[in-house]
């Protein structure tokens, strides 16, 4: 399996200045994982659910002080298309994340997340 | 002519015998339509006649030997007030065992007679009546835990049509068993140390007939009892009574299908945890233990009074 | 050919019948072709006749009756899956603003979703009855694309709401979009009634 089989075409960019708390009303509205955050052209920084609790809940900082790019993860580690999901994997273990992006050139095409990675497997199997 | 009277009375037994009691062999096939009524109608008629030829013998030398020494008259009286009783009890909606039935009006004429009757052959018959319901459910039961080992890890589709030629199987021993028994016990009267071949045949065409005539009745009664059972259990109560029937015959002893059938469902019922037989059939049928054997005993020795004094 | 697996057979070609009828589907509002929809309505109608035959195999003594009525509602949960896309189809039709179809990932998910699950289930219909663990573990794959389905649907509903658009439109969009997400849901539904009768006897 490669990357772009098993990746989730779904991204959802916000603008950096958003504030925290509108970046989980995001997440919860829209059922997802994680938010893009566009700080430049071709810039991108990710806010995952970690990301919230570790930089802004646990803090005690009110999430509508904050901005979104005060919280980004950056820079975003990404794969080519065609990357083996072998590979990924490895790249997930040594980074310690558990999502990467995935580009053709300097587009990013969507996301990998171990849930896509169970979800590709599974599927495999049964066609 | 009085060898016209028992034979008339004969047919009419047999007749009542396809109308009440198909159903305890061929209701489950029909109601599941593996088989159509005149499909059903066929299978009866081969296999009650083989039944009642090859191994008809015994039940008959039990009955009309052993437990009372017939004579023309003796058989006629008796096969007449049972014929009448039976015809009777069908027509009120309430039919009574044909065994119970004959064996109690050949005891009644046979005692009025004066002719010898045996009463060690009597309780032994008794005894096969209590017993058979009994014994149907243990090996019911042990049917049922033997299905259940072997269709373990096979697919439903398979499973299924093992199960459907089991049930073709498990009615066509019924069916047998119809003749060899039920058959044999209402020929005896008449059958007794004579080449009995058309007069079987001729039973067996009247069971036939009353089977198909009387069609609608098959898939109801018993079988309910047994439907609202999963084919597995359905499927041991039905075959656990053909056994007990079947080894009661070689045994030479006239027992009850339906009895055993009753036996046979309520053990696995039992042992399922369902209640399967409801506690007012039981009681009716208990009563109709009682009631037939008695009835047919106590108006067959009047008719023999009666025909004596005449 | 035995009359059970007469109605085994059409199952399978009511499931592979929807499958088709979901990659029309797909190819129809990726391409914004709504003749194509036709076609769909054509294989809801060839599925309705394969009901109606399974249907009176199954009344003419086809399987015992225990399983008589789960492998009726098997039949009608298929085809109501192929009703369910024809229903999406129809709604889809009366559209007359696709806009709300641009850069739409979420739809084309959904589509791609739809897909999957009814060639999941074409694929390994007849295995499913031979190996209930393989079914098993199917079901925990449909319930996961599902959920997903009904994430995306929620998050295009979520989108919708901020666009401005004609009444008419809005209403048959949002059905649209209903129907589209309930193909997955009716194809759970199928899985369930599934394994209620390969786990009967």
């Amino acid at each position: 399996m490669r990357a772009e089989e098993i990746m989730n075409r779904r991204l959802e960019i916000v603008d950096p200045n958003i504030t925290v708390l509108e970046v989980i009303e995001k997440i919860v509205n829209k059922r997802i994982r994680s938010v893009l955050v566009k700080l430049k052209e071709k810039d991108y920084g990710v806010i995952t659910l970690r990301d919230i609790v570790y930089r802004c809940l646990v803090r005690g900082i009110d999430p509508k002080n904050l901005k979104a790019y005060e919280i980004a993860s950056k820079p975003l580690v990404t794969v080519e298309k065609e990357t083996s999901v072998e590979e990924i994997l490895a790249i997930m273990e040594r980074a310690k994340i558990g999502n990467v992006f995935v580009r053709e050139g300097d587009k990013i095409l969507g996301s990998i997340t171990f849930m896509d990675v169970m979800s590709g497997y599974l599927v495999s199997r049964l066609l | 002519m009085i060898e016209l009277i028992s034979l008339i009375a004969f047919l009419l037994i047999a007749f009542s015998i396809g109308s009440n009691d198909t159903s305890n062999a061929f209701g489950i096939c029909i109601g599941c339509r593996i088989l159509s009524v005149k499909k059903a109608t066929i299978l009866l008629f081969v296999f009650v006649l083989l039944g009642v030829s090859l191994q008809g013998d015994r039940v008959i030398k039990t009955v009309s030997h052993e437990l009372v020494a017939t004579t023309i008259q003796i058989s006629a009286v008796a096969l007449v007030i049972s014929a009448v009783l039976i015809v009777l009890t069908n027509l009120r909606g309430f039919p009574v065992s044909t065994h119970q039935v004959i064996v109690g009006s050949l005891f009644g004429s046979g005692v009025a007679f004066g002719t010898s009757v045996s009463f060690e052959t009597l309780s032994w018959i008794i005894l096969s009546w209590l017993l058979s319901p009994f014994i149907s459910g243990f090996l019911a039961v042990i049917l049922f835990l033997l299905i259940e080992e072997l269709l373990k890890g096979h697919n439903v589709l398979k499973a299924e049509k093992f199960l459907r030629s089991l049930m073709l199987l498990s009615a066509i021993l019924i069916a047998y068993n119809m003749g060899a028994n039920e058959l044999a016990t209402a020929i005896a009267p008449i059958a007794v140390g004579k080449d009995y071949f058309f007069t079987a045949l001729l039973g067996a065409l009247s069971t036939s007939i009353g089977a198909f005539l009387l069609s609608k009745r098959i898939a109801e009664t018993l079988c309910k009892g047994i439907t609202i059972l999963d084919p597995k259990s359905g499927f041991s109560a039905h075959f656990g009574a053909g056994m007990t029937v079947y080894i009661f015959t070689i045994l030479g002893m006239p027992v009850s299908t339906t009895y055993s059938l009753v036996g046979g469902i309520s053990a696995v019922g039992l042992y399922k945890g369902v209640k399967a037989v409801k506690f007012g059939t039981l009681k009716k049928i208990a009563l109709n233990w009682i009631f037939a054997p008695f009835l047919a005993f106590i108006l067959s020795s009047i008719a023999s009074k009666l025909y004596l004094g005449a | 050919m035995r009359a059970e697996e007469r109605v085994i057979e059409n199952i399978r070609k009511m499931l592979s019948l929807s499958l088709s009828a979901c990659e029309l589907l797909q190819k129809a509002v990726l391409e914004k072709n709504k003749m194509l929809l036709e076609e769909v309505s054509r294989i809801e109608r060839e599925g309705d006749d394969l009901r109606r035959n399974t249907a009176r195999q199954i009344y003419k003594g086809a399987f015992l009756p225990y399983l008589r009525s789960n492998i009726l509602r098997l039949v009608e949960d298929v085809d109501d899956i192929l009703n369910t896309a024809d229903k999406a189809g129809k709604y889809f039709r009366k559209i007359e603003n696709l806009g709300f179809l641009e850069n739409s990932i979420e739809i084309e998910r959904i589509l791609e979703l739809n897909i999957l699950l009814c060639r999941i289930l074409s694929k390994n219909f007849i295995e499913f009855f031979k190996n209930p663990e393989k079914l098993g573990e199917a079901m925990i794959v449909v319930r996961m694309l599902e959920k997903e389905a009904d994430n995306l649907k929620h998050s295009i509903l979520e989108d919708l709401r901020r666009k401005q658009t004609d009444f008419w439109d809005g209403i048959f969009t949002f059905n649209f979009i209903e129907s589209l997400e309930e193909i997955s849901d009716v194809v759970e539904d199928t899985m369930d009634t599934l394994q209620v009768v390969v786990l009967s006897l």
